[in-house]
């Protein structure tokens, strides 16, 4: 049924073989991760390394998901911070980046701003660290999740819109034109025919620029410095820089950490279907 | 032959008073013509408007006005700048100079939203994540109108245009010709000032064209609206229009009623591309015999067809002696003889080739070193390389300039 060319077998082998070569490398990580999380700290220090627990273990998990105690408050904060800092840049950068890249693509601003601002992301971060710095002190709002959030925009937002235009540029105009000529305005267009038509590229792009956020580090060590800003990435560096390292600590905060990421990438992957524009210009 | 020059002079077209459907006007009152009343009466006027991107002149000096209720046709060939000036007119397109009235009012700088006009695009543009009835209803949505009487409004669109079980549909589960008519409920449903449309009919196949075609013309008689019609098609122009504006190369050939282009067009190029096969063009002699006026035209090997024109105006005669070019349709040119006898000149044709199309057969032959196809009867039974009587109907013929390609 679904195809009617018959493949030769060993074709059938190969294509099988890479495919769980594939998945072999990008699972067992994840695996690996998973059960250094449930194994005592015995089995993980043992030689040669007792790849399967000999007992499950899963007091780190209550430990990090119970608030009064030390590690669970840090792990705590520093989850809510991450939400807050990531979700708060993708949204920003959601809008301004959609509003901007239709100003690029149909109103005809200048491209060279556009340019310049790509220019941005493709510098290293750490040539932007000291003058930032200097003017976040200026300001007082170092260690505040609102520093991070203006970091993490600057970033996103160059993209998003190059992400953008390239959906917008490829719509028919025709169809803003019928809803201009019907009376609407840009806003209302863009709101009731454009965002709807290119709800998938939104999708992509929250779902990028959610990950980009949420994993930063060298921003977060630099401008926060405790529980008020301090984000996953440096809660769970903070956690390995300890005399004593658990791993197994270190492990069970990297799965609750790749949670939220993951819940988002389900919840925007509806949204990531194609043929959205069929039908509306001839066929 | 008349002495009207109605139609056409170089990039400037007259119009004729309302109610004067192919009256001739001189050059004083073609110039009155586009005065200030005509403006204000007018529904949609045009004053001298050019556009053009970068070097290259896309319109020169289009004036025009038409009144409520007209079917106006912008018909010329690829490239000639009529969807330019209606997407001029729609506000899609900034205008390089001139002005656009719609009823009196400058338009020319105003945002397609103000302009209350609807449009029917070539590509349909329908908003694709939106239904059927949505779509249609688009319009009155922006404008706030209520829910109640919006679906009232939709239903009655839908019921002109056989969309009713449609409504709940998106435009991706339509097929060509039901999109066409949902692109054209949309602009129906609003009761707008002025409808463009940006041809149609160019997406569907023959036969829906046709339909379609004819549902466009009901539409208009039934309802009424003024409406600017872009098309390629000089049948389609024919067929709907009330005043058609010919154009090529950016530039007004004529402006009149579909019967005043077809018979009486204002310079060869609108005698070659209305009417299909196109107007024959013959190059020939005026000669003066006795104070009358007689047409010679030359044939290879045959003796010469000469015709006396007792209608001849002042403006012919001053071609005595010198040629001009004689536009006949192949109609007139036929086996059958003319309507009028006083007007029908016989000759004694070697017929070429045939076509036959059923209804007719066109029969090329040769006359002043070109090809010349007449229109024969279906029933015919002629035979290419037969010798024919035909019969010259000369009540519609026309005659050129042949240095301005003027009408004479």
């Amino acid at each position: 049924m679904h195809s009617t060319i018959k493949r030769p077998r060993y074709l059938s082998y190969c294509l099988y073989s890479s495919l769980i070569l594939l998945a072999f490398f990008v699972l067992a990580p994840v695996a690996w991760l998973l059960l250094m999380s449930l194994s005592s700290p015995t089995d993980l220090t043992k030689v040669p390394l007792q790849w399967i627990p000999s007992q499950w273990d899963f007091s780190r998990y209550a430990q990090l998901l119970d608030g009064d105690n030390g590690s669970g408050e840090r792990f705590l904060a520093a989850m809510l911070n991450s939400l807050i800092i990531a979700t708060s840049a993708t949204v920003i950068a959601l809008f301004a980046g959609v509003l901007a890249a239709y100003a690029f693509s149909r109103r005809n601003a200048s491209m060279l701003l556009m340019f310049a601002f790509l220019a941005t992301i493709m510098m290293p971060p750490v040539t932007y660290i000291l003058p930032l710095y200097s003017a976040f002190s200026d300001l007082g709002i170092l260690n505040t999740k609102v520093a991070l959030i203006i970091c993490y925009c600057a970033m996103l937002i160059p993209f998003a819109i190059w992400l953008m235009k390239t959906n917008i540029d490829v719509l028919p105009e025709e169809i803003e034109q019928a809803a201009m000529i019907e009376g609407a305005g840009t806003l209302y267009t863009l709101r009731k025919v454009v965002l709807p038509i290119i709800l998938p590229a939104i999708g992509a792009t929250a779902m990028l620029s959610f990950l980009t956020a949420w994993d930063e580090f060298f921003y977060a060590l630099i401008f926060s410095s405790d529980l008020s800003a301090k984000t996953i990435p440096v809660a769970i560096a903070d956690f390995s820089a300890g005399r004593v390292t658990d791993f197994g600590v270190i492990a069970s905060v990297g799965v609750l950490a790749s949670l939220p990421p993951v819940i988002v990438a389900l919840f925007f992957q509806r949204f990531i279907v194609s043929g959205l524009v069929g039908g509306s210009v001839k066929g | 032959m008349s002495d009207s020059t109605s139609s056409f002079i170089s990039n400037q077209v007259s119009t004729p008073p309302p109610g004067q459907v192919s009256g001739s006007t001189d050059a004083s009152q073609r110039q009155q013509s586009y005065n200030n009343t005509n403006r204000d009466e007018a529904i949609l006027s045009i004053r001298s408007l050019y556009k053009s991107y970068y070097d290259a002149s896309i319109l020169q000096d289009i004036n025009l006005d038409i009144n409520s209720g007209d079917f106006l046709v912008l018909v010329g060939p690829s490239g000639c700048g009529k969807s330019t000036l209606l997407s001029c007119i729609g506000g899609l397109t900034d205008v390089t100079s001139g002005e656009i009235y719609c009823k009196g009012k400058d338009i020319s700088q105003l945002d397609p939203a103000k302009r209350d006009i609807a449009m029917v695009f070539q590509s349909y543009a329908l908003f694709p994540n939106m239904t059927v009835a949505q779509n249609i209803g688009f319009g009155l949505e922006v404008r706030k109108v209520p829910a109640a009487k919006r679906t009232q409004k939709i239903q009655q669109v839908a019921e002109i245009l056989h969309l009713e079980p449609l409504l709940d549909r998106t435009p991706a589960q339509l097929s060509g010709g039901q999109r066409q008519r949902v692109a054209m409920g949309r602009a129906l449903v609003r009761d707008p000032t002025l409808f463009l449309f940006d041809e149609p009919l160019s997406n569907l196949d023959a036969k829906l064209r046709l339909t379609m075609r004819t549902e466009i013309k009901h539409l208009h008689q039934r309802l009424g609206g003024t409406m600017v019609y872009v098309t390629h098609d000089q049948v389609e122009a024919m067929t709907l229009a009330s005043k058609i504006v010919v154009l090529n190369q950016g530039v007004i050939q004529q402006f009149g009623t579909p019967d005043e282009v077809y018979k009486r067009p204002a310079n060869t190029f609108v005698a070659e591309f209305m009417g299909s096969p196109a107007m024959n063009l013959m190059q020939a002699k005026v000669l003066v015999e006795a104070g009358d006026l007689k047409i010679q035209i030359q044939r290879e090997d045959e003796p010469p067809i000469i015709f006396s024109e007792p209608a001849a105006t002042d403006a012919l005669r001053a071609f005595a002696n010198r040629s001009v070019i004689v536009g006949l349709r192949p109609e007139s040119i036929s086996d059958l003889p003319a309507r009028d006898p006083q007007r029908s000149h016989s000759v004694d044709c070697r017929i070429d080739y045939l076509e036959g199309i059923g209804s007719d057969v066109y029969a090329t032959l040769k006359i002043a070193g070109g090809d010349v196809i007449s229109r024969l009867h279906g029933d015919s039974s002629v035979r290419a390389g037969d010798r024919q009587q035909l019969h010259f109907d000369l009540s519609n013929i026309s005659y050129f300039d042949p240095s301005s390609q003027l009408r004479i």
